[in-house]
């Protein structure tokens, strides 16, 4: 697969991923997002499925303003005794991991499906 | 290997799934961050059902709303959907607290606040009034259902995007009645209510005490009041008085108020059922309610004053107003003008009950304070199985179930109310006038369209409970009337002479016909004055009329007035009032009572060897000008001196009775005893002069240790104050602040009276603060909050700093921030 059909898909990920957290917001469906990444190979579907999980619920924050989520950031700490940093980043971590292992899982159900009809490529990294 | 993977992979996947659970309402978009979004007001247009036109809602920088609809019916329910947009997290907590099912909110830990709420009545008394309006005043009762549909029309449009509370509960929104706005009417007639606990807790100091010392410490009149507030003179209101009665207002005021002969019940046995007494103080005592029905809260009260146009620079009368409430954030107070054809009021109304409570029209105004006089009667009852004894036979008791959390409870009644404790064969039942359903919104409404003071008194013929003193002030005319039903019954003195009076201070016989309320004071007898000779007139909580008022009230827990001799003087010493001195005093922070009793202690420290911060701290109170500002060091030494006294004297004999959360005598009864019972083996170990010594090293050692230097003990380091959340959640609510005040400064910030640096925070205080001048359409007001219950939005506290710093919005001076048109 080359390096534009990667990208695409990459992007479509991304695409999936805002879809997911702007209409359907459970964390669990990062595992919808991540299924155009089972064309990486494990390592950087985990890799790459993290950051885009992390990164695009994190960004979601900018479309309010920063002193407002530092400040319901600080609130809701002071109310579940946790750090305002675990409030903050809590939802965009569990969903970049889901997000990660779902891409490592649907790489690795690619590669056994795709290992059954023909040999895969550099096994454990790189485009497949 | 690829198998490991997958399985590993499909593991974790399932794992951080399932813990995501805990953090979906914090997703970005949808969760509780989207109230960091809408924060703040934008001008738009919003679809309310059922209105007949548009209705136009503009914000000034204030955060004041301005409603103005093109009839009464889209006016209310433009309320409704107002409010509803700022508060209604707040609404719907204070609709389940007062209707007694907080639990489904909450849990199990608040079944007890739920229980309470039933046994004393609120919720069954709320459904009552609504039926009652709904029969007896329907065009009002439709105001009311107006309001809820509002209400309801913002719960359908925000479904997608609750208020921030709910999402942090995770619970969605009821819809609202108008029985949610009667429970909470209901509820804050209890806060606002004396008696009830009240004579249980004299019943307990009665029985450990005895009398005289009972009278002692509370007197049936607090020392140094003298009537000095509202009604000046006797006592004679509309040409009656006692006296007329044949009966002289000395032997009334002689005899025992705790005595069998008038209340059918003898102390021993009072003494026999202390653990009645017990569980049925407890049983009333809300363990979720507002700090003021604690019963270890300091003396509370409100303030009002009224100059008439011979008294004022301007030539018309000037009103000023600030009822001490708990302080809330969001504050129970809602600011706004509700405009359309036939009303035109600005003001503040209670969040969740339509209307303006405290306000004025272009031609009137008018503002409240509590009058102390007792409306709630505690009963003895002989009781056996589910039946009561009364006038010699037995009758069955009437019953009412209720289920909370899939349990069953049932609430008997007697003929005087509820029973509010049980133990074998005796029982104590609450007879509270709130049970009598009191068209309060009719009054309230009619007051907001009222013209002149005439329309003002009729309104207020239509308000049962709680009494409150109203100031009224017209356009030329002003004057105040203590309105409300207040119940009597027929005392008969020892010389055989009858007479009809308001409450008790103790339990009555519950079996005995005799004290069953078998009228009220008639209106033209309430407590009133109409534009007084002298020029003005005041109403903080103090008795409002002389010892030959006609019906005595018996049942009157007056505060100590330490408030009502400050604007007594100030008042006495400023003819020429302007809205500015009415400002001035209503930011004054002196404490009258340490006036009297700092040259007392000093003189009980002269002669004492101290060491020197001891002497630092010596100098420091005598040349004190009694006065609580942030920086004063005087009035910590002053305030520690007065608990550790307090400590060694009252708070010592009340834990060696086993009444060590009862209230506290006031400081008035303090000075008096320092004064005329300096010697008292009781109260003082013997010597006034030694408590205070010994108070004094007590004190200098605790602050050395806990604050450093004489010299940095200032007020503001030991006294604070918090803004509350109704929720109890500390990080929603605001403060803590350094404040001025004490619990008997006119600008008043009550404080429990407890050894602890610093004290406990400050939670009641002047809820808002109005000075009306209609003559000359002057109109002045803060409170401590602002429209939004949204922590986020700057609406959510924008008049804390002004109210804190003593300043005034005018009302008349507004500029618009935002338009919203409902259609």
């Amino acid at each position: 697969m080359n390096n534009r059909l990667s990208a695409v898909f990459i992007i479509a990920s991304v695409a999936l991923s805002f879809i997911i957290l702007i209409f359907i917001p459970l964390p669990y469906l990062a595992a919808v997002a991540a299924i155009p990444l089972f064309f990486l190979s494990w390592k950087r579907a985990l890799s790459v499925g993290f950051l885009i999980g992390l990164a695009s619920a994190l960004s979601l924050y900018m479309i309010y303003p920063v002193a407002n989520v530092i400040k319901l950031s600080s609130i809701v700490s002071g109310i579940v005794s946790l750090p305002s940093a675990v409030v903050l980043l809590g939802f965009p971590l569990f969903f970049g991991l889901i997000f990660a292992f779902s891409g490592m899982l649907w790489s690795e159900v690619a590669s056994n499906i795709a290992s059954g009809r023909s040999p895969r490529g550099k096994n454990g990294s790189g485009v497949r | 290997m690829k198998i490991k993977l997958m399985v590993v992979a499909l593991v974790l996947v399932v794992v951080f799934s399932y813990v995501s659970t805990q953090f979906s309402t914090l997703n970005p978009v949808q969760g509780l961050w989207t109230s960091a979004g809408d924060a703040n007001y934008t001008s738009g247009s919003v679809v309310i059902p059922g209105l007949d036109a548009h209705v136009n809602v503009t914000i000034d920088s204030n955060g004041i709303a301005h409603i103005s609809a093109s009839n009464m019916h889209d006016l209310f329910e433009a309320q409704g959907y107002y409010e509803a947009s700022n508060r209604l997290f707040q609404m719907e907590l204070q609709a389940l607290l007062a209707s007694g099912n907080l639990s489904s909110y909450v849990g199990s830990s608040a079944l007890n606040s739920d229980i309470a709420m039933h046994m004393i009545g609120i919720p069954q008394d709320a459904a009552k009034l609504n039926s009652y309006m709904m029969e007896y005043y329907p065009q009002y009762y439709n105001y009311i259902s107006d309001y809820a549909a509002g209400v309801n029309a913002y719960i359908n449009n925000s479904r997608a995007d609750l208020p921030l509370g709910f999402k942090l509960i995770g619970k969605a929104p009821f819809y609202w009645s108008p029985f949610d706005s009667f429970a909470w009417q209901e509820y804050m007639s209890w806060d606002l209510t004396t008696g009830g606990p009240t004579q249980l807790q004299m019943d307990l100091l009665l029985s450990s005490f005895g009398l005289n010392h009972l009278q002692q410490i509370w007197p049936y009149y607090p020392y140094y009041t003298e009537n000095v507030t509202m009604v000046p003179g006797s006592g004679t209101v509309g040409g009656y008085n006692l006296t007329d009665q044949g009966i002289s207002p000395s032997y009334f005021w002689s005899q025992d108020w705790y005595g069998q002969n008038v209340t059918g019940i003898s102390t021993s046995t009072i003494s026999d059922y202390r653990g009645l007494i017990e569980q049925a103080l407890n049983n009333v005592s809300d363990p979720f309610g507002f700090p003021t029905k604690n019963t270890l809260r300091p003396e509370v009260g409100s303030n009002s004053w009224i100059v008439t146009s011979n008294y004022s620079s301007t030539g018309t009368p000037i009103l000023a107003n600030d009822p001490h409430l708990t302080l809330l954030a969001p504050s129970l107070w809602i600011e706004m003008q509700l405009y359309a054809p036939g009303i035109n009021v600005t003001g503040w109304g209670l969040a969740g009950l339509p209307g303006i409570l405290i306000g004025h029209t272009p031609d009137t105004s008018w503002g409240l304070t509590t009058p102390e006089g007792v409306i709630a009667n505690d009963y003895l009852e002989y009781l056996n199985g589910t039946s009561y004894l009364f006038n010699g036979s037995w009758h069955p008791m009437a019953s009412y179930r209720y289920s909370l959390m899939g349990e069953t409870h049932t609430i008997y009644y007697t003929n005087y109310g509820p029973l509010i404790a049980r133990s074998g064969d005796m029982g104590i039942s609450m007879n509270w006038t709130a049970s009598i359903p009191s068209p309060d919104l009719v009054a309230e409404i009619e007051l907001d369209t009222s013209h002149n003071y005439t329309d003002m008194m009729n309104a207020l013929k239509l308000w049962l409970s709680p009494p409150q003193n109203f100031a009224l002030v017209g356009l030329h005319n002003t004057g105040y009337i203590t309105a409300g039903l207040y119940p009597t019954f027929n005392e008969t003195l020892p010389d055989g002479a009858h007479v009809n009076v308001v409450g008790s201070r103790s339990l009555l016989n519950g079996t005995l016909p005799e004290f069953m309320p078998d009228g009220a004071v008639p209106f033209r007898f309430l407590p009133q004055v109409e534009n007084p000779s002298r020029g003005y007139a005041f109403a903080p909580n103090q008795p409002t009329v002389g010892k030959n008022y006609p019906y005595p009230f018996v049942g009157g827990f007056w505060t100590s007035g330490g408030r009502a001799e400050t604007i007594y003087h100030y008042l006495q010493d400023h003819p020429g009032m302007t809205t500015t001195d009415m400002m001035s005093l209503q930011g004054n922070v002196s404490d009258f009572w340490a006036s009297l009793f700092t040259p007392i202690i000093v003189g009980s420290l002269s002669g004492m060897h101290m060491n020197s911060s001891e002497l630092t701290a010596y100098h420091l109170l005598e040349s004190w000008n009694y006065t609580a500002y942030e920086n004063s060091t005087g009035m910590t030494v002053y305030w520690y001196e007065l608990s550790e006294i307090y400590n060694l004297s009252f708070d010592r004999v009340y834990a060696q009775q086993g009444l060590g959360s009862m209230t506290k005598p006031f400081d008035t009864s303090a000075i008096y005893l320092a004064l005329n019972d300096p010697n008292s083996t009781y109260w003082f170990n013997g010597s006034f002069t030694n408590i205070a010594r010994e108070a004094f090293s007590r004190e200098v050692s605790l602050l050395l240790g806990k604050l450093g230097p004489v010299n940095t003990w200032t007020w503001g380091r030991v006294h604070l104050l918090e803004i509350a959340s109704l929720t109890g959640l500390q990080p929603l609510g605001l403060g803590p602040y350094p404040i001025w005040g004490d619990s008997h400064t006119v600008s008043a910030a009550y404080v429990s009276r407890q050894l602890s640096v610093p004290e406990p925070f400050v939670t009641v205080g002047p809820s808002l603060r109005e000075v009306s001048d209609p003559g000359t359409a002057s109109y002045y007001g803060v409170f401590p909050g602002g429209p939004s219950e949204n922590p986020l939005s700057y609406y959510f506290s924008n008049q804390v700093m002004a109210w804190m710093d003593h300043d005034y919005y005018n009302f008349s001076q507004q500029v618009t921030e935002v338009r919203i048109t409902y259609e």
